[in-house]
């Protein structure tokens, strides 16, 4: 009977190792990421496309911010921390992590905003929360940060709008968002006596992937409108095959949900229920790559090391704003 | 005479010491009450203030679930129905092969066996929910994908399919309880008169069983009912209302999971995330409680 | 078809589900092994986790989700075990059987049935807000404690109340005090029972993630040096892992700290088995 048992076993252990192996073969997947034109007769951009992202011609461009309770004042660790953050290390890590560093006007507006803070109260390690995006990009920095200061900074990634709310709730010190605060949510942390400074980190650009195999190349953001809003259930109504249309997007808490649904659900309505929704960036990259139907937003990070391209754009590459084929 | 008094001195000391004793047993009994008599409280009262403000049938039948923003829609049922339709379809696989290898298990298998079949039966009912979760994002969807053809790899079906595994194991060591409290004497007595094994367990044993063994069922229900990780990393967590299985949805404890995080303290959308708590709370509660009294009645005919 | 061969044919399919459930079995732990196995090092056990060049904590090891899981297993001993086991001797030994304590056992089995995110969602707004412990292993060990007490307290009632009133009822005919019998008669004889629920108790605590995953949990979180610090747990390091970026470097970490918590669980069964044997021997009645 053990016997019968362990040649079961070995049998059903052989058949799984096997899978896998074939399972490794199929990892050249990756998925499209797509050119947006504002109306169906303007010239169509690409989130790769550093230049359109910074300049505003690629319509999904957004910063990610910080936010603290006052200007640090230079004893402080959060004033550290932001130093860390505006300069070349901290915004080459930005780009380590996918995203675009600020441009030098905003930098230099960042650098500016440092100057003559008064809040002292934070000294020592302190704790971060809130977006996911950032997850990448706030690791890096706290781990230079600890290398560099020995300060502990704690990454807490429950969504920007679970960080915001625990900003202003005086749980954590620090909220990294992927979108700005509302003005709602500016006059709770004020009736909490929380004074918001809002810090630009990083620029970004939300990127619409779609299956490899799926011919479609552009959309105007009318018709990712009518995607997202439920109007379009199948491709061949945006110019594609007889294909039912599956979404993949973030959830309630997430700051994407809500820029994206700010940029491009123009007319306030909400999202289709039949949407997916994720906690994170990365998980909605490998339900695209697996469905021929598939379309969703993620921050520009994950989409490039999705779409096979490398994470460092040479800013020679940006020149004109004619889409790029990648 | 001095012998006397150090013997009255002893028995005074030792109830000293017993009271004390018993004043720290009560001790610890007081805290676990009033601990657990805290939290059911804090759930209910943290309900109300959206129960009473909102319409609560709009609350059990509305089709929208959208607790944050500008028109926040608290309508439960998608959640509702993402819930039901997991754990019938884990049932339906999970009721059949559970009782199978019970019955194989109790009745059928050599001494060897069982001793090979109960511990892996106790390994996978140790094995957390978050590894099930993994192995269904990660392995199960792709097998769905293949055999049928989804719009979405992760759906209702993901989920269904891991929460029958995560079923089995309970709903094994119940009826596997109940089948062997069935007194020999019937299982003999049916022998003796020329029934199969096959025929005795069908007309005696199984029938005499079977309380436990809706005990077992509505217990193992009530796990699928309650389980968090696993379908939130198998099920794709859209909040449509539907009935496909091959659709995602989203189950209450998802709904949880999801909104909690973000939900203001003293807002309705923390209130009414209370209010589902509850909901799930009287969902638990009423299997658990049918469970129990299905078992009572089972141990009053034996024992 | 005769009656032989109809019982042929259904021991058979019944035979078919226990193998079939042998083999999920097999074939989960298998794709976790084989996944997993090849990211076991000495690296992986002394390194918390640390961010790749992109970023993704994929790096490093699983040092301090580990302790976290050892730190948070730790509070749950001293918080739910000593309330759950004594409370439970005392409401059995001591509370009769009224109608009190029925309702009050009846609560307790309810509770212990209670999805562990309605757990969460009470340590939210009980332990982070209301009593300003904020997002602290206080507040997660002290969450986990709430799913666990319930569980250690029946397990302890079964435990007591599978001894025979026989020795309850000879002790007390010798003299002895009600103290007296539970010290020297109801707690060793139950011991093996009430050992066997900890320990199966505490590794359940192992593997939760939704009671932790609200109230204490950080991305990088180090070992804590103290209660109010964020910590990390095997079991959301998992978590974490199935929805990082850089997916071929944190699968594998996923399947690595999957192996890791299996193991964990399993030497804590394994310990609950031989626990309950040794006692076995030493108290016979």
């Amino acid at each position: 009977m053990y016997i019968a048992i362990g040649v079961i076993a070995i049998v059903v252990i052989a058949a799984v190792g096997a899978a896998l192996m074939m399972g490794k073969g199929s990892n050249d997947k990756s998925v499209k990421v797509l050119l947006l034109k504002k109306t169906s007769s303007s010239v169509a951009y690409s989130p790769m496309d550093q230049e359109a992202v910074y300049n505003g011609s690629y319509s999904l461009s957004r910063y990610l911010y910080l936010y603290t309770d006052g200007v640090p004042s230079t004893s402080s660790s959060i004033y550290k921390w932001l130093s860390l953050i505006y300069n070349t290390t901290g915004q080459q890590m930005v780009t380590d992590a996918g995203f675009y560093p600020l441009q030098t006007s905003d930098l230099n507006a960042m650098k500016a905003q440092l100057q003559n803070g008064n809040n002292s109260a934070v000294t020592g390690a302190f704790t971060e929360s809130g977006s996911t995006t950032m997850t990448e990009i706030a690791a890096l920095w706290a781990q230079s940060f600890k290398q560099s200061t020995g300060i502990t900074v704690t990454i807490k990634t429950p969504g920007s709008g679970a960080g915001i709310k625990d900003f202003y709730n005086k749980i954590v010190d620090v909220a990294q968002a992927s979108r700005a605060m509302t003005t709602a949510e500016k006059a709770t942390a004020a009736a909490n006596g929380i004074t918001v400074v809002e810090w630009k980190v990083a620029v970004d650009g939300l990127a619409i992937i779609v299956n490899k195999d799926n011919p479609v190349t552009t959309l105007t953001l009318s018709q990712l409108e009518g995607i997202f809003n439920g109007t379009y259930t199948n491709w061949n109504q945006v110019g594609g095959n007889d294909k039912a249309i599956s979404l993949y997007g973030r959830d309630s808490a997430s700051g994407s949900y809500a820029s994206f649904k700010d940029l491009v659900l123009v007319n306030k309505e909400n999202y289709t229920s039949a949407m997916l929704q994720f906690n994170t960036n990365a998980l909605i990259v490998p339900e695209v790559e697996s469905a021929v139907g598939a379309i969703g937003y993620v921050g520009i990070g994950f989409a490039k090391e999705a779409s096979g391209t490398s994470a460092d754009t040479t800013l020679s590459e940006v020149s004109s704003p004619v889409a790029r084929v990648l | 005479m001095v012998a006397l008094k150090s013997k009255k001195n002893n028995r005074y000391m030792r109830k000293i010491f017993e009271g004390g004793m018993t004043g720290l047993l009560l001790a610890c009994a007081l805290v676990s009450v009033l601990v657990l008599l805290m939290v059911f409280m804090f759930l209910l009262g943290n309900s109300l203030p959206f129960l009473q403000n909102n319409d609560i049938w709009q609350f059990l039948t509305g089709t929208h679930w959208l607790p944050f923003g500008d028109f926040p829609s608290y309508g439960i049922l998608p959640l509702f129905v993402g819930t039901l339709m997991v754990t019938l379809v884990a049932s339906l696989i999970a009721i059949p092969v559970g009782l199978g290898a019970t019955i194989y298990l109790s009745e059928i298998a050599s001494p060897q066996v069982r001793n090979v079949l109960k511990p892996v039966i106790e390994i996978l009912a140790g094995i957390p929910s978050v590894i099930y979760g993994l192995f269904a994002a990660l392995v199960l969807s792709d097998w769905i994908m293949v055999i049928f053809e989804p719009n979405t790899r992760l759906n209702a079906l993901n989920g269904a399919l891991i929460l029958a595994v995560m079923m089995i194991p309970i709903m094994v060591s119940v009826a596997e309880e109940a089948l062997n409290s069935v007194p020999r004497n019937l299982r003999e007595a049916s022998l003796a008169l020329g029934a199969t094994r096959w025929e005795t367990l069908k007309m005696t044993i199984v029938p005499a069983a079977l309380p436990g063994i809706v005990a077992a069922i509505i217990l193992s229900m009530g796990r699928a009912v309650g389980e968090t990780m696993a379908v939130i990393m198998a099920t794709g967590n859209s909040t449509q209302f539907t009935f496909n299985i091959l659709a995602s949805m989203r189950p209450l404890t998802a709904a949880l999971a999801i909104d909690v995080p973000e939900a203001t303290v003293g807002s309705m959308a923390y209130y009414s995330l209370f209010a589902v708590g509850l909901v799930l709370f009287i969902i638990t509660f009423a299997l658990n409680l049918v469970a129990e009294y299905v078992l009572a009645r089972f141990k009053e005919a034996y024992h | 078809m005769n009656r032989r061969s109809k019982e042929a044919l259904f021991f058979n399919i019944f035979r078919g589900c226990a193998l079939f459930v042998v083999i999920v079995l097999v074939v989960i732990l298998g794709y976790i092994l084989i996944n997993g196995v090849g990211k076991l090092s000495i690296d992986l056990f002394t390194q918390n986790p640390a961010p790749n060049s992109h970023g993704a904590m994929v790096a490093g090891g699983i040092l301090s989700p580990i302790v976290g899981t050892l730190m948070l297993m730790a509070i749950v001993l001293i918080i739910a075990v000593p309330a759950g086991v004594f409370g439970a001797v005392f409401l059995v030994e001591y509370g009769g059987n009224n109608r009190i304590s029925r309702a009050w056992w009846m609560i307790v089995n309810n509770l212990a049935g209670v999805p562990s995110i309605v757990w969460g969602l009470v340590g939210v707004g009980l332990l982070v807000y209301y009593l300003n412990f904020g997002l602290s292993l206080l507040a997660a060990g002290v969450t986990l404690s709430f799913v666990i007490l319930p569980l250690i307290m029946v397990a302890t009632k079964e435990a007591i109340e599978a001894i025979p009133p026989s020795i309850r009822e000879a002790s007390v005919a010798l003299g002895a005090t009600k103290w007296q019998t539970v010290r020297h008669h109801i707690l060793p004889y139950s011991a093996s029972g009430i050992l066997t629920g900890i320990i199966l108790s505490l590794s359940r605590a192992a593997g939760e993630t939704a009671p932790i995953l609200l109230t204490g949990v950080a991305v990088n979180a180090a070992i804590p040096s103290s209660l109010s610090d964020s910590v990390q747990a095997l079991p959301y390091y998992i978590y974490l892992m199935t929805q990082t970026s850089d997916r071929s470097a944190a699968i594998p970490m996923a399947y690595a700290a999957a192996l890791v918590l299996i193991g964990v669980i399993v030497l804590l069964n394994l310990g609950a088995i031989i626990l309950r044997n040794r006692y076995r021997q030493k108290y016979r009645w």
